[in-house]
């Protein structure tokens, strides 16, 4: 189970979330627009930011506080976190010995990076780059995996593959877009405006009408 | 923390320092540099010990701030804070840093030693200057990301860096000039080998707060 009790963030005098508060089992899709605070909410989830108020629980524990809980958890955010630097097979290798695993080097194939191994980070194109990201994100095996807008720069390919990896996942998903067309397949949706949650349920139409009257009140 | 994930981190910033070479050769070309221009202008023979602490000094702000803010530019810092704890990422980054340190001071030692002229205890001067680099890049480690985004990082560092170093100053001139006798100071080297305890100590303490 996943919990967020009254969760707020603030940078300077700016709230990047207000007061949230929501839980799920299985899938959340988290939806708004660009600044409504998706990425904050995926990074709190994760453990990597911490909450200026509130308390998360991840599995009965504080992401924040608690390593081996992090350790569960997988990000793909739309920076790819990658030492550019470093080669593609040294990035995923470096992240495996981390995290202590033996056997990663299936996600290669997976992924299909088998071309790129040899390729440093920072010759690699977006939609390579993100690929790389979803590969480190999988080979951790997480219990909880966060999603934040994965399909961004992705190909055709790569959106396919990633597509497959989320129906095989059998653990906690939270998958934040600003398409709610993508987020379908999660049980529970989320809709941020401006840092607060205006909308939270399971209802796939109820969620689409809070993300679209707020798409319209804004453009009015 | 595992001794196999703090070596891999380790192993992972020596790496990066070599391939992209961006601090290190700003930091020799600094000290070598500084070094041939003291050469000529001053009787360096005398003052040798002060010229070497300072030049390690502010090289080591150019080597060893690199390897912590490069992990705020691209992110990587939230990777990492994905699977290890804010303490070890710091210990693996003091450590990191002061074998760069280590590095640079083996390459600016003996250069600077036929410069100057000097006739002294070399492997003893390159043991000091070991022992001088290790507070050094502690308290580089400690202040590092506070100047991760501040425009004119270097500079920035420096200044806050002053309060800190100060006291290592006199100690470390002392211990160079000795170990140039052929003498080990063993008083002025516990006591940076201390200082730099207690500077990696108030690092792991504030760590959480700082990245």
């Amino acid at each position: 189970m996943i919990i967020c009790e009254n969760v707020s963030k603030r940078f300077g005098e700016t709230f990047a979330l207000k007061d949230v508060s929501l839980s799920f089992e299985k899938s959340i899709a988290i939806l708004g627009r660009n600044g409504a605070g998706k990425s904050t909410l995926a990074k709190i989830l994760a453990g990597i930011t911490k909450p200026t108020q509130g308390r998360v629980s991840v599995f009965g524990e504080d992401p924040f506080k608690n390593v081996d809980i992090r350790r569960k958890i997988s990000i793909v955010t739309h920076n790819p976190m990658l030492y550019k630097e470093l080669s593609v097979e040294e990035n995923l290798r470096f992240f495996a010995k981390l995290y202590g695993i033996k056997d990663w080097e299936w996600v290669i194939h997976e992924l299909k990076l088998e071309g790129k191994l040899n390729s440093k980070v920072f010759e690699l194109s977006r939609g390579y780059l993100q690929r790389v990201a979803i590969a480190k994100a999988l080979m951790l095996k997480p219990k909880l995996l966060i999603l934040d807008e994965p399909f961004s720069s992705l190909d055709v390919e790569g959106k396919e593959i990633l597509w497959a990896k989320i129906h095989e996942f059998k653990h906690s998903i939270v998958f934040s877009t600003h398409s709610l067309n993508e987020a379908r397949f999660c049980e529970n949706f989320a809709v941020l405006e401006k840092g607060e949650l205006v909308y939270f349920g399971r209802d796939y139409d109820e969620a689409l009408r809070a993300l679209r009257t707020r798409e319209e009140g804004s453009k009015d | 923390m595992k001794r196999s994930e703090l070596l891999e981190l380790v192993k992972k910033d020596l790496k990066i320092e070599i391939r992209s070479k961006a601090g290190l050769n700003n930091a020799i070309l600094f000290a070598l540099t500084t070094a041939f221009l003291f050469s000529l202008s001053i009787d360096a023979k005398t003052f040798f010990a002060p010229i070497l602490v300072l030049v390690t000094l502010f090289s080591s702000i150019l080597a060893c701030s690199a390897t912590v803010t490069r992990e705020f530019e691209l992110e990587t810092i939230e990777a990492l804070k994905a699977s290890l704890s804010a303490q070890e990422i710091i210990t693996s980054k003091i450590i990191s840093n002061f074998l760069i340190v280590v590095s640079l001071v083996s390459i600016i030692a003996p250069i600077c030693y036929a410069l100057f002229n000097l006739e002294g205890n070399f492997f003893l001067l390159l043991t000091s200057l070991a022992i001088v680099a290790f507070p050094i890049s502690s308290a580089v480690t400690l202040l590092s990301p506070i100047s991760a985004f501040a425009k004119g990082k270097e500079a920035f560092l420096a200044v806050m860096l002053f309060p800190i170093i100060f006291p290592l100053i006199l100690p470390g001139i002392k211990l160079l000039n000795l170990a140039h006798n052929g003498v080990f100071d063993f008083f002025s080297a516990l006591f940076l080998l201390l200082y730099a305890g207690v500077v990696t100590t108030l690092a792991q303490l504030v760590s959480d707060h700082l990245l």
